[in-house]
């Protein structure tokens, strides 16, 4: 029985051998099970790093600042770009590409050389003198010259991986001086050793006892590189020891140098709120707003020491730790014999030099990210963009996506009150002209990654409407001087219902203008006025003003039961702003490969979809919602016109602003996302929001030349009849030329307007 | 009469949203002005700038600079008015035609651009096989 024969099948004469000879047996299996147990590491590291090693995700950067004779720009603000742009302040002349010096009214530059999507920029020295106006005059080595463009700051890559974000560096970005810092600070014998170093944990377990705390590690870079890609606090033995097997199996299949740089991109580094910080190449930037190639001794030796232990040595919350680290490198540096003792020694009493984020916003913005992907993606596959090095340039304005942020933030605080639930809100501001997408706010917290309301809340819009049906009757042949009754009706329904709508103050005021019924959003004149010029009409306007979703062409549609997206909105808005051109909203505005060639370019385009008269009567209207109707509580700067209309949803469940100037398009909505009513209006919730965003970021008033066909008349708010300059009520309007205006006076009385402006103030308190 | 009406205009040219300072985005002149204020230098740079680059046949990077010139005033007619003519050489006649309208809507009655501008238009028109006098 046990005697196995030559011709038995493998598996009963092993069998049987292992009868024979248990002990043998039991040493062959373990080292089978072992084999297999390092071939199955042995894929999962490589796996790990090759999966990495290729990937080159997209960069993203914002806007760059032009800088141009004119430029309405303070000395002030220009030092808080550059500086956030991560240059530094020199005395005397500025040499070194990232640097600039200030005199009073005189800033000197050395801009960084910089390859823009449509040229390479040079580095160069400008020298921008300052009036009281702004930006007077530029000059460079060659002399007057009229623009010049500032690097545009990076904001992160495209798509951070579980939290993870890095910037990837390419080895020649990568200084010198960092790598040998790195081998002397944490692994004295990189270039020798197999992966592990027995030497170094030898002598770091003597530093340790001696020290009586954890000075020295004995992990190799490879080590914790392993450590880094399987990210594992239990550090028990058994961890230790695949950690180590990892190592030498990556020291096995790839060369020095590959191991160093995959170590530079992939060690973690700082925790941002959900961000966490991978790589020098995004250190850099998050702690110093510097490229990694830029820095220099102190800089280098900083994040050289956090890398031992990012939150410990954080040197925000732990300054002096930092520091003492910091000395601890530099002097591992000097003993080392890399950097000369006095260059340490200055280094190490250097000012940490962590640049201020507080002034800048946050730098992280997932919120625009989301809509750079988006529109990204009807171009590129997901692999391009986490694996070719694109570069993507946006329409991203930190100045205005930090005023966004913050007043959304504060507004919705002060609007909270002592409500039982916190509001939601969101905000979109575009260039007028241009449908830049300049900032994306999607939740009051900054920073936040989850459901984004500026993209994706889809919430009826309703007096936001208004203006669409009004401009499909001003098409039609109204005026705005004509006359419409607002007075109580009931409109049958296709399906045999009926619906009746109200006024929110319930009171009805009888014969109107146009003009007054828009400005004062009064819901029974819109509605006869929606009817009379069709549903459907009023329907394929929206369409071709830029909504692109199905529409149900009911009566309801006229006072808003539709819902849209605040970047909906926005579109449509930046419509009525641009003369009635419609040009889409753009978050990306050039894509270029690694090597600096023009990929997909997002070209500039219009479309004029409303016939330019009209719109402008339109826009006259919005103005004086801001002037005199519902928008009458917003606080603008002097001189600063601007058009736009309140919004309120059925039972106040969506409190909306979409407004405009010459060079901005802002809409703010307010509203809980369970839908509940807020008891918020237009005015009483979002246009708070509103006016301080505009004020912050907008500097041209809202103007447009006077179409042909139109002429300046003096009107009557109320009755529209022509009236002489000393009427109270009299408004300049532009009307079709040779309108026959309705007969009658000066409406000098207070018709109204008692009760009117007690509702006003009802609004504006609650 | 006449005078009151005049005064009616002075005066409305002073309230009304047209005929403001010059500025980003701003008006022309109302109705019978003088001809449109000049250029400002750094529109003037970036349409010589773009013009260079076209004759050095490099039209993307042509689109480019008046692109940059566009976002930076965006209320000067000629940067529009340019970018119709390079869409038009490009083959591209819709956006060639719309953004002539753009900049014809910008320009000031009577002015060179305007006329420059309707001229793309009608151009535009007849390449799309549509006839003059949209």
């Amino acid at each position: 029985m046990s005697r196995s024969r030559k011709h038995d099948p493998l598996h009963v004469r092993l069998r049987a051998a292992a009868r024979r000879h248990p002990w043998r047996a039991l040493c062959v299996a373990l080292l089978l099970l072992t084999a297999a147990w390092i071939l199955y590491l042995n894929w999962l590291v490589t796996d790990r790093f090759e999966g990495r090693r290729w990937d080159l995700p997209a960069r993203v950067y914002a806007r760059p600042l032009e800088l141009y004779a004119g430029l309405d720009l303070a000395p002030a603000a220009l030092e808080q770009e550059l500086r956030r742009l991560g240059y530094r302040p020199v005395a005397g002349r500025p040499v070194r590409p990232g640097s600039y010096h200030r005199d009073a009214f005189v800033i000197a530059v050395r801009t960084r050389q910089f390859r823009f999507w449509d040229e390479l920029q040079a580095a160069q020295t400008i020298e921008l003198r300052f009036d009281r106006q702004g930006i007077a005059a530029l000059r460079d080595a060659h002399g007057e010259r009229a623009v010049a463009r500032l690097d545009p700051l990076l904001v992160g890559s495209i798509f951070p991986q579980h939290g993870e974000d890095r910037l990837v560096v390419t080895p020649a970005e990568v200084p010198p001086l960092l790598r040998a810092a790195l081998k002397v600070v944490e692994d004295r014998r990189f270039d020798e050793h197999i992966g592990i170093d027995p030497l170094a944990i030898g002598r770091a377990l003597l530093a340790n006892v001696r020290a009586g705390a954890v000075q020295q590690g004995g992990s190799t870079l490879t080590q914790q590189l392993v450590k880094n890609y399987f990210l594992d606090n239990r550090q028990t033995l058994w961890r230790k020891l695949r950690e180590a097997v990892m190592a030498m199996l990556l020291e096995l299949h790839y060369d020095k140098d590959d191991l160093l740089n995959a170590y530079i991109n992939e060690i973690y580094m700082g925790q941002d709120g959900n961000r966490a910080i991978h790589g020098f190449g995004l250190a850099s930037q998050y702690y110093f707003s510097r490229p990694l190639d830029e820095l220099e001794l102190p800089q280098i030796a900083l994040l050289v020491a956090l890398v031992r232990g990012p939150g410990y040595y954080d040197p925000l919350r732990h300054p002096q730790r930092a520091r003492a680290r910091r000395a601890l490198v530099l002097d591992l540096m000097t003993e080392a014999g890399i950097v000369p003792v006095a260059d340490a020694a200055r280094a190490a009493h250097s000012d940490l030099g962590i640049w201020d984020r507080q002034s800048a916003g946050a730098s992280y913005y997932p919120a625009y990210l989301q809509l750079v992907r988006e529109q990204l993606l009807t171009q590129y596959r997901q692999e391009d963009l986490t694996q070719t090095g694109l570069r993507v340039f946006t329409a991203l304005d930190p100045l205005v996506q930090a005023s966004a942020e913050r007043r959304i933030a504060e507004g919705l605080k002060a609007l909270d009150g002592e409500r039982a639930h916190k509001l939601s809100g969101a905000a979109v501001v575009t260039s007028t002209q241009s449908g830049d997408v300049l900032a994306i706010v999607g939740d009051r917290r900054a920073g936040y990654e989850g459901f984004n309301r500026a993209l994706n809340a889809r919430r009826p819009i309703g007096s936001l409407i208004k203006p669409v049906v009004y401009l499909a009757a001003l098409q039609s042949g109204y005026t705005l001087a004509n006359h419409l009754q607002d007075a109580p009706l009931t409109v049958p329904l296709d399906n045999g219902d009926s619906w009746t709508p109200h006024n929110f103050s319930d009171e009805t005021l009888g014969e109107v203008t146009l003009l007054q019924a828009l400005v004062e959003s009064l819901n029974l004149a819109t509605v006869r006025l929606g009817l009379d010029v069709g549903v459907d009409e009023v329907a394929t306007l929206l369409g071709r003003l830029g909504f692109r979703e199905p529409v149900n062409a009911y009566p309801s549609l006229l006072l808003g039961a539709v819902e849209m997206s605040p970047l909906d909105v926005a579109g449509i808005y930046a419509t009525f702003a641009n003369g009635g051109f419609f040009t889409p909203q753009r978050a990306v505005r050039a894509v270029v490969d690694a090597d600096g060639t023009p990929l997909e370019r997002f070209p500039i385009e219009v479309s004029q979809v409303a016939d330019a008269a009209s719109v402008y009567q339109l826009n006259q209207a919005l103005v004086e919602v801001l002037r005199r109707g519902t928008g009458r509580s917003a606080v603008l700067p002097d001189g600063l016109v601007a058009a736009g209309k309140t919004g309120t949803s059925d039972e106040f469940r969506d409190s909306w602003f979409a407004g405009f100037t010459g060079d901005r398009v802002a809409v703010v909505w307010v509203g809980y996302d369970d839908y509940r009513p807020t008891g918020l209006s237009g005015a009483s919730g979002a246009l708070r929001i509103w006016d301080d965003i505009v004020a912050d970021t907008a500097a041209v008033p809202y103007s447009a030349p006077l179409p042909d066909g139109l002429e300046l008349r003096r009107v009557d708010f109320h009755s529209g009849a022509a009236v002489a300059s000393g009427c109270r009520n009299a408004v300049e309007l532009a009307l079709p030329a040779g309108s026959r205006l309705p007969r009658g006076a000066c409406t000098g009385d207070w018709r109204g307007l008692g009760k009117r402006t007690l509702d006003w103030l009802h609004d504006v308190i609650n | 009469m006449v005078c009151g009406l005049l005064g009616l205009l002075l005066a409305a040219c002073s309230t009304v949203p047209t005929g403001a300072p010059r500025q980003d985005g701003a008006a022309a002149p109302p109705a019978g002005a003088p001809p449109a204020p000049d250029m400002r230098p750094v529109s003037a740079t970036l349409l010589a700038q773009s013009r260079a680059q076209l004759r050095d046949g490099n039209s993307a990077q042509a689109a480019a600079t008046l692109e940059r010139a566009i976002r930076i005033d965006p209320g000067e007619p000629a940067v529009w008015l340019a970018l119709a003519r390079l869409r038009y050489t490009e083959g591209n006649w819709q956006q060639a035609e719309q953004l002539a309208r753009k900049a014809k809507s910008l320009a000031a009655r009577g002015s060179a651009v305007r006329s420059a501008a309707e001229q793309v238009i009608g151009d535009a028109l007849l390449m799309q096989g549509q006839p003059r006098g949209g």
